[in-house]
């Protein structure tokens, strides 16, 4: 399967600035909430009051007699989700664990959950309305800790959730959706032969990716039926998946167009609002905004999971792992959405070992439904193993990079799941981290160093892109993903690349779901290498083309027409490589250029396009490392970030500056998630802070500069050597943070976050010696 | 003849069989095989898997071919984010 | 639904009428509070009279005996004031913690004051400092001793139609200085779990002959703390009468247990606080030469 990887380029690995750049730095970008139609009028969600309750009635003719008020909907105005199952872009969905989240059916299993919404001609009113509608609800005990729900005696928030994974198949209904359980070799010799065996359990907070968009929409529908959606998304074709499964009207009747995205994270790959407007604007007969609060996306978008994971491992002395075991327990929100399992396949997927036992479980309880946040179910069980790893090397006194370094996998060494690696790039990941002055930085008295490494998957999946050339040889690139991270300049670049014309001759475009190929969300760290690849693919067949049309004009073979430096060449000798039009005119070959094609493309056969499709199946691994040091206020418990390093695996950087990007802002999130974020409930089942003053994502202060250093083995199976960079930022930080604030605090706290009261009493238990 | 390496779910199917041989060398084949070899198992539970054919994992492998010594895995689909 | 009026009286006599004749008014300085309030529906007033077109509410001026300091001033244009700084470095820092810099632009000490919250920032400082409130109202002028201003969360001493015009800041005796500290988890934009403020003045000797300690977000309302002064004065500010002073502040605390931090990790930190403003207090007197 190994094909040509190239290695030399041109534009590939520049630094251009980015298309999208000025109109976002100027404000004349749009975003979900900026676009306003004639006619337009407002939806506004009625949210439950309570954490679980059946619905025994709702009332709208209160809202209804308020002048203005042009619709109202609730579930009945959705079709029942029975057990249909929607082909989600990775793995298959059932209906009735996100139609509910859209709009709950007889019972609300969280707070804040949608209940009923109306649409009103401005949003006070619309605000007004959904107060005046009344609904009854019947109020049930609602359970919030994991380990509770996890009881058998415990209540059932669904009457049909059986646990999945257990043999036999269990005849009782529980709040375990899934239990999952893989090992390999035999985990107790693993242990017999252990010299050291260390075991902890680690606790990771249920938060949000925070993203600074929230979620909005504009509908717009007419007579014959068409549905025209504006949202800010990650997917234009998962929204209209998703919102035709949950309204149940044909794919075929939408128009799906993403606005730019102010950040997604994982959390904008479903619909929250969109099934919801396009029903309000049937029956309203206008086009409907919506647009959640802040306080809406906290309390009812889908934050990631909570995750309690044991871990245990035992080594030799001499350093080699002999065995890993972890236990997972993941608080997945009231709906099974399975980010366990990537969480018990990978937690350990950065070490060689012939031992491994991991075993996961998923529990509901009275909180949002979970959705993706970058690499998801991974950074909570990462956490507990890196910490573990740290302190062993500690124990056996070695070094903690030269301790991976004996344990990483490399190229043809076989996963726990029985999957063999292709060429990956941890050992030089740990090689440059070492070499890089912050890891042998001194540390002053009071801070502490953390390193930690971390393994993830990448998705490929399905991606389609057009190229069309103007009449003077200018370029459009269309595709159908959502621009989050740079990917229109990464786009442009690798067109650029197989054009052999300069990228500034290049427009690309996130096109809406009428005007491109299907295309899966931006998530999974898939867009560079899939869509990329389509781009990749359609620019050769562009080339293929442009070759045949110089060759009808010269009347030659189209063999004997080369492609290079943006222009065709009349094929007279050798040494064509990077040559320019003066080399050719000196060597008296003929050429035309792709402006020259263009002016005379309606004479050679129409207009220039081409198109490409495919499902990417050549997606690989990342690792990152990331150094951390921490210095702690003894006297307050507050943790000060001095210095901070990501090393990361990018196959190749199309563009570095936004690889770079994606590693200091899963750098940030990780140390946020570390230190202050998580979502506090209080005693009545409500999230106690859902803004941004007590949700605490760090703040550009709070942080040094994120150092990067990225590290280029090349993916084997793509034409440029990509591989996804999105997901893995985001689990290293953890366990980098709590390993330097515990070493410079002298404690072992494996409580997250490392909030200062909770480190505070940790000193002091440490300094009594109670700990 | 091609080795396989069955998900933790499968194995559920296969008296906790881990790893076979197969005779097929198409993927619509090897799902006839493993269907005959045990008859727990079915389509669907095969379908929800991706197969990872020498190390390169397969959301939708229908039309997919292997040598025989190919080293198969399936493997649960993973969500990104 | 309701509509909100507004009102932008240009004099003290025409804000009184205003307020006087409006059963659901509130007083917008820099709406940094009222707004997001309103905003979120925990206010929702009928009247707003916008006061920033009101000479006495705006001025900043350095008298003879104190710096007045009108109850809409922004932070940013008191962060600019040199003799503010030089005079009075605390309470220009607790001001300037306010938000972000786009707040500043907007945010003023009166309204600090007046929203009543007890984790307000620069009342510490204003309390430490021996602020007096001029108020106006149907009853005429009266002034208020700062610490006296605020009588629980949201609640403050002003009657029906009056107003804070103007926050005097007598002048210090000369060896003096303040300093105010807060603990947030975070660098900026947040909320201080615990603040404290503290002024002092020194002899020739270095010895501590008046002090004034106050304490925010550890009561109901900001406290001054007389029994941390008392540890102070008389003492050469050395380790042991510090931590007489954080001790007697976390014995006059009374915080309470909420998501920003337990009770005990409050009275904690805000002793912690009160011993090193105390200590820049210090190293700020004696960097006067
Ligand atoms: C993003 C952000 C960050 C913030 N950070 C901080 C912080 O770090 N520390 C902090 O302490 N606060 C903070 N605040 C709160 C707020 O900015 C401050 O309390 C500010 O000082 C309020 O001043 P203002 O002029 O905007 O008051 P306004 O909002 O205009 O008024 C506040 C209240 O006082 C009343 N009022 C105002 N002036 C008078 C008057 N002259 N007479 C009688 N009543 C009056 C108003 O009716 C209102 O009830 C923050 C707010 C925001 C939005």
């Amino acid at each position: 399967m190994n094909m040509n990887v190239k290695t030399e380029f041109k534009y590939v690995g520049t630094r251009p600035i980015r298309p999208d750049g000025p109109d976002k730095v100027t404000g004349r970008a749009r975003y979900g909430a900026d676009l306003n139609v004639q006619g337009m009028i407002y939806g506004h969600i009625v949210r439950s009051p309570h954490a679980h309750a059946k619905i025994k009635s709702i009332d709208f003719s209160a809202a209804c007699k308020l002048p203005g008020v042009l619709a109202t909907m609730s579930a009945d105005d959705l079709p029942e989700p029975g057990d249909r199952k929607i082909p989600g872009g990775e793995v298959e969905m059932a209906l009735k664990t996100f139609s509910p989240v859209v709009m709950a059916r007889k019972k609300v299993l969280y707070h804040g959950q949608a209940v009923a919404a109306v649409a009103a001609t401005s949003p006070e009113l619309a605000a007004e309305a959904a107060r005046l509608v009344k609904v009854e609800y019947e109020v049930l005990p609602h359970i919030m800790d994991m380990h509770a729900a996890a009881r058998a005696d415990a209540p059932l928030l669904h009457d049909d959730v059986y646990t999945q994974g257990v043999d036999p198949a269990p005849t009782t209904p529980s709040n375990i959706p899934t239990q999952i359980e893989i090992s390999t070799g035999d985990i107790s010799k693993g242990f017999a032969e252990a010299d050291l065996v260390v075991e902890r359990t680690y606790f990771v907070p249920m938060c949000h990716q925070g993203y600074i968009e929230p979620h909005a929409c504009v509908v717009q529908t007419d007579e014959n039926g068409k549905v025209d959606i504006w949202c800010s998304t990650q997917g234009a074709f998962m929204v209209r998946t998703l919102t035709a499964a949950v309204t149940g009207i044909d794919i075929g009747r939408f128009k799906v167009t993403a606005s730019e995205i102010g950040g997604g994270f994982g959390g904008k790959t479903t619909v929250y609002l969109e099934p919801v407007a396009v029903v309000l604007s049937l029956k309203s007969g206008r086009p409907v905004k919506m647009v959640m609060s802040r306080d809406d996306v906290f309390r009812a978008t889908g934050p990631a999971a909570a995750a309690e994971t044991r871990v245990k491992i035992g080594v030799t002395r001499d350093g080699r792992i002999t065995a890993i075991e972890t236990d997972i327990l993941m608080d997945c929100g009231a709906y099974t959405s399975h980010p366990i399992m990537a969480g018990v396949l990978f937690n350990s997927a950065c070490y060689r070992c012939e031992n491994v036992r991991s075993f996961g479980r998923e529990v509901l309880t009275n909180k949002p439904r979970v959705y993706a946040y970058r690499a998801p179910g991974i950074p909570q069980p990462v956490v507990a193993v890196e910490c573990v790893v740290n302190e062993i090397a500690e124990r056996l006194n070695m070094d903690p990079i030269d301790f991976r370094l004996l344990n990483a996998v490399d190229e043809g060494d076989v996963m726990a799941i029985g999957i063999p690696f292709q060429a990956i790039g941890l050992k030089q990941v740990l090689q440059e981290a070492k070499a890089h002055p912050h890891y042998t930085a001194e540390l002053k008295a009071g801070q502490g160093r953390g390193v930690a490494v971390a393994f993830w998957i990448n998705a490929g999946m399905q991606s389609s892109a057009t190229i069309n050339v103007s009449e003077d040889g200018s370029v459009n690139i269309l595709t159908g993903n959502p621009d989050i991270g740079g990917s229109r300049a990464s786009m442009a670049l690798m067109a650029a690349e197989v054009l052999g014309i300069p990228v500034e001759t290049i427009r690309p475009s996130v096109v809406d779901t009428d005007s491109v190929g299907f295309c899966d969300v931006t998530g999974g760290s898939r867009t560079t290498l899939a869509t990329g690849g389509a781009v990749i693919k359609a620019a050769e067949t562009l080339v293929k083309e442009l070759r045949k049309r110089a060759a009808a004009i010269w009347s030659l073979d189209i063999e004997e027409v080369d492609w290079t430096g943006g222009m065709a060449v009349a094929k007279s000798g050798t040494g064509l490589e990077n040559m320019n039009r003066e080399d050719a005119a000196t060597r008296g070959d003929k050429t035309l250029t792709l402006a020259d094609l263009a002016a005379r493309a309606g004479a050679t056969g129409g207009p220039l396009c081409a198109v490409a499709s495919h499902n990417a199946h050549n997606a690989a691994p990342s690792f990152a490392l990331n150094i951390c040091d921490a210095q702690v206020d003894r006297e307050t418990g507050k943790v000060d970030i001095l210095r901070y390093t990501c090393v990361q695996d990018a196959g190749k950087a199309i563009h570095p500056a936004y690889v770079e990007g994606q590693m200091q802002g899963g750098a940030v999130q990780g140390i946020g998630w570390a230190l202050n974020e998580e979502y506090i409930f209080n005693e009545q089942g409500r999230l106690d802070n859902p803004g941004f003053l007590d949700y605490r994502i760090p703040v550009a202060s709070d942080l040094p500069m994120i150092d990067t250093v990225i590290v280029e083995v090349p993916n084997p199976l793509h034409p440029y050597g990509v591989r996804g960079v999105g997901e893995v930022p985001i689990a290293p930080p953890m366990p980098a943070v709590v390993t330097a604030v515990n070493r410079a605090a002298g404690t072992r706290l494996c409580h997250l976050p490392l909030s200062p009261p909770k480190l505070l009493a940790a000193i002091e238990a440490a300094e009594a010696g109670t700990a | 003849m091609a080795r396989v390496i069955l998900s933790a779910d499968m194995q559920r199917y296969t008296d906790g069989i881990r790893e076979i041989t197969v005779s097929a060398g198409k993927y619509r084949d090897l799902v006839t095989e493993l269907l005959q070899r045990f008859p727990g198992m079915n389509e669907a539970i095969v379908a929800k898997h991706a197969l990872a054919i020498d190390g390169i994992i397969i959301q939708t492998p229908l039309l997919e071919t292997f040598g025989e010594d190919s080293e198969l895995v399936f493997v649960a689909r993973i969500a990104g984010g | 639904m309701q509509s909100v009026r507004y009102e932008a009286p240009t004099s003290l006599d025409q804000a009184a009428r205003t307020l006087l004749g409006s059963e659901n008014a509130k007083i917008l300085a820099g709406g940094t509070d009222l707004l997001v309030q309103m905003r979120l529906g925990l206010k929702q007033p009928g009247l707003l009279v916008d006061i920033k077109n009101i000479p006495e509410i705006m001025q900043l001026t350095l008298g003879d005996d104190a710096l007045r300091v009108g109850a809409a001033v922004t932070g940013a244009l008191v962060g600019e004031h040199a003799e503010a700084r030089r005079l009075f470095p605390g309470f220009v820092e607790a001001l300037g913690l306010i938000g972000s810099s786009q707040i500043q632009g907007r945010c003023s000490a009166g309204g600090n004051l007046c929203n009543a919250s007890p984790a307000a920032d620069s009342v510490p400082a204003l309390i430490a400092n021996r602020a007096l409130c001029n108020i106006i109202g149907p009853a005429g002028a009266r002034s208020v001793a700062v610490e006296s201003f605020n009588t629980g969360p949201g609640k403050n001493c002003l009657a029906a139609g009056e107003l804070l015009v103007s926050i005097d800041l007598p002048l210090p005796a000369h060896r003096s200085s303040d300093a105010y500290l807060r603990f947030i988890p975070r660098t900026e934009m947040d909320i201080a779990v615990a603040g404290a403020a503290v002024a002092l003045s020194l002899d020739e000797a270095g010895i501590c002959t008046a002090a004034r300690v106050a304490i925010g977000a550890v009561a109901p309302t900001a406290l001054l703390v007389t029994a941390a002064a008392d540890a102070l004065i008389g003492s050469a500010l050395d380790e042991a009468s510090l931590h007489a002073a954080a001790a007697a502040a976390s014995a006059a605390c009374s915080p309470i247990t909420d998501k920003r931090g337990t009770a005990d990790y409050r009275r904690k930190v805000v002793g912690v606080l009160v011993r090193r403003a105390a200590a820049i207090a210090k190293s700020r007197i004696e960097a006067q030469a």
